[in-house]
């Protein structure tokens, strides 16, 4: 069974950069710009894991992460110096993220899946 | 004891002897008396009282002007050259170049000039003169006071220093708050650009993409300087720096620069519209200090509003240049409006505003001949600039 991942983050180039590295035959990766959206698209399909940026248009992914209800490991993206949430996230990856990290993080949720 | 002026005249007989002499007694007691305390007045003041004839070139001094150059009255030369020589060499060639201008005519005699006194050392005197002038115009007497202003120029010198440190403090107080969005700002296209390598890396024959590739790298490695120049111009010093011509427009930009970072997070939407061809005389660092205090505002007070814009508009009108910066705000009610450029005063709750950015906004719109206010009888909140046009 394929991998559902989704990620959220307002840079264009961001999503386009990790959808096209990341996707595979054991991964489907869909992105999101817009915070609502993916709130939204994330009550249909659950994600079997979830990346969210941190500075978000008029929301932060603290916020987002909190009003998703959901059980699917979370991990923060942020190119703050330091961030403070309430949600338990899985891990916080600093930007610049390193693709290695993210490559392990992704294997080894397929792992615990299968 | 009396003052008595006496007059007379000798009448002498026909043999050219003197016979008699008349004349008049005059009590001038109280003129003296008025003379002496007109000048204990001038003396307890500080004022000293002089007269310069230009065409001989003969000064007069009264008694406090040898107190103010701390000159004994022998070793006055009662020529004009006494006051040049007291002069600084920094001071001599402006004062001398003022006092030429007033005889010219064109200008009054009102400076402040420097004077090495020997007791006291370097001392500020401000002189301001009169001149009487002939039937063809020349400059016939000048008439003139001064008086030691030293305290008084070394109180503004230590304001005007205490107010570069402040706005220079207030300048990195709105860096601090701008610094969180700056972090992420620069962090975000590196993180583009550590896409991109990866991207180029898993992929090295597709010659297509990766050309794109490298564009987007291009286009992120220019986000990050136009925010690092943003960033080291607003932090550097703005004293002693030359007021130059500078396009406002371009300061404008400048200044968003680092603002529109909070306002993308909030959600904010700025337009600009420039219809000015003119150019502003300033220091940029100030005035781009002075927009992004103005824009940063308007933020801040619609960042709850339903409707977020805030739109920028610059024009002409005859020798001056106005700039509108207008938000979706309801408007300043009529109860702080008086209030808004006050020292400390804000409406932004405790630790989220120092309450000095609009009045050191204020402060160096003033410094800058411009002037800023609250636009009435419109339904949004608008500050209005009017700066003097460059004569260049």
């Amino acid at each position: 069974m394929k991998l559902n991942v989704f990620f959220l983050d307002d840079e264009i180039d961001l999503c386009e950069q990790f959808q096209e590295f990341f996707s595979s035959e054991q991964i489907a990766i869909t992105v999101f710009t817009d915070p609502l959206k993916a709130i939204e698209e994330s009550k249909h399909q659950k994600p079997d894991l979830f990346f969210i940026d941190y500075r978000l248009p008029n929301t932060n992914g603290d916020l987002v992460a909190l009003s998703l209800n959901q059980t699917a490991p979370m991990y923060l993206l942020t190119g703050e110096i330091s961030v403070n949430v309430y949600y338990p996230f899985k891990g916080i990856l600093v930007k610049p993220y390193d693709f290695k990290q993210i490559q392990e993080i992704l294997d080894l949720e397929i792992q615990e899946k299968n | 004891m009396k003052f008595v002026r006496a007059i007379g005249n000798v009448q002498k007989n026909n043999r050219g002897q003197p016979i008699r002499l008349i004349g008049t007694c005059q009590d001038l007691t109280k003129v003296t008396q008025l003379e002496t305390e007109n000048q204990f007045i001038l003396d307890s003041l500080g004022i000293g009282v002089w007269k310069f004839n230009p065409v001989d070139q003969s000064l007069y001094w009264d008694k406090s002007m040898y107190r103010l150059f701390d000159i004994h009255e022998e070793d006055f030369s009662g020529h004009y050259e006494a006051w040049e020589n007291s002069l600084t060499p920094e001071a001599k060639t402006r004062a001398v170049e003022e006092l030429n201008q007033a005889l010219s005519g064109v200008k009054d005699f009102d400076t402040v000039f420097e004077i090495y006194t020997k007791k006291r050392g370097k001392r500020f005197i401000s002189g301001k003169g009169i001149i009487s002038r002939d039937a063809n115009g020349n400059p016939s007497v000048m008439y003139g006071v001064n008086m030691d202003v030293t305290e008084k120029v070394n109180m503004e010198k230590s304001l005007k220093e205490a107010e570069v440190k402040l706005i220079h403090t207030s300048r990195l107080a709105s860096l601090g708050e701008l610094s969180a969005g700056v972090a992420h700002e620069i962090n975000n296209p590196l993180a583009i650009i550590n896409g991109a390598i990866e991207l180029m890396k898993k992929n090295p024959n597709d010659v297509v993409k990766n050309a794109e590739r490298l564009e987007t790298i291009s286009k992120s490695k220019e986000r990050i300087s136009k925010i690092l120049n943003g960033l080291k111009k607003f932090s550097r010093a703005s004293e002693g720096a030359a007021l130059k011509d500078c396009s406002l427009i371009d300061l404008i930009h400048e200044s968003l620069s680092l603002t529109e970072i909070i306002a993308r997070e909030k959600s904010v939407t700025i337009t600009v519209d420039n219809q000015s061809v003119q150019k502003i005389q300033c220091n940029d660092i100030e005035i781009e200090q002075a927009l992004i205090n103005l824009i940063s505002n308007a933020i801040d007070a619609i960042k709850q509003l339903n409707e977020r814009w805030i739109k920028i508009s610059i024009h002409d009108d005859l020798d001056f240049i106005v700039l509108r910066i207008m938000d979706s705000g309801q408007g300043i009610s009529k109860e702080i409006e008086h209030k808004l450029f006050d020292p400390f005063f804000t409406t932004k709750v405790v630790g989220e505003g120092t309450g000095l950015g609009l009045s050191i906004t204020k402060g160096i719109l003033n410094d800058h001949k411009a002037s800023i206010h609250l636009v009435s009888g419109i339904s949004n909140t608008c500050f209005e600039i009017k700066f003097p046009a460059s004569k260049v």
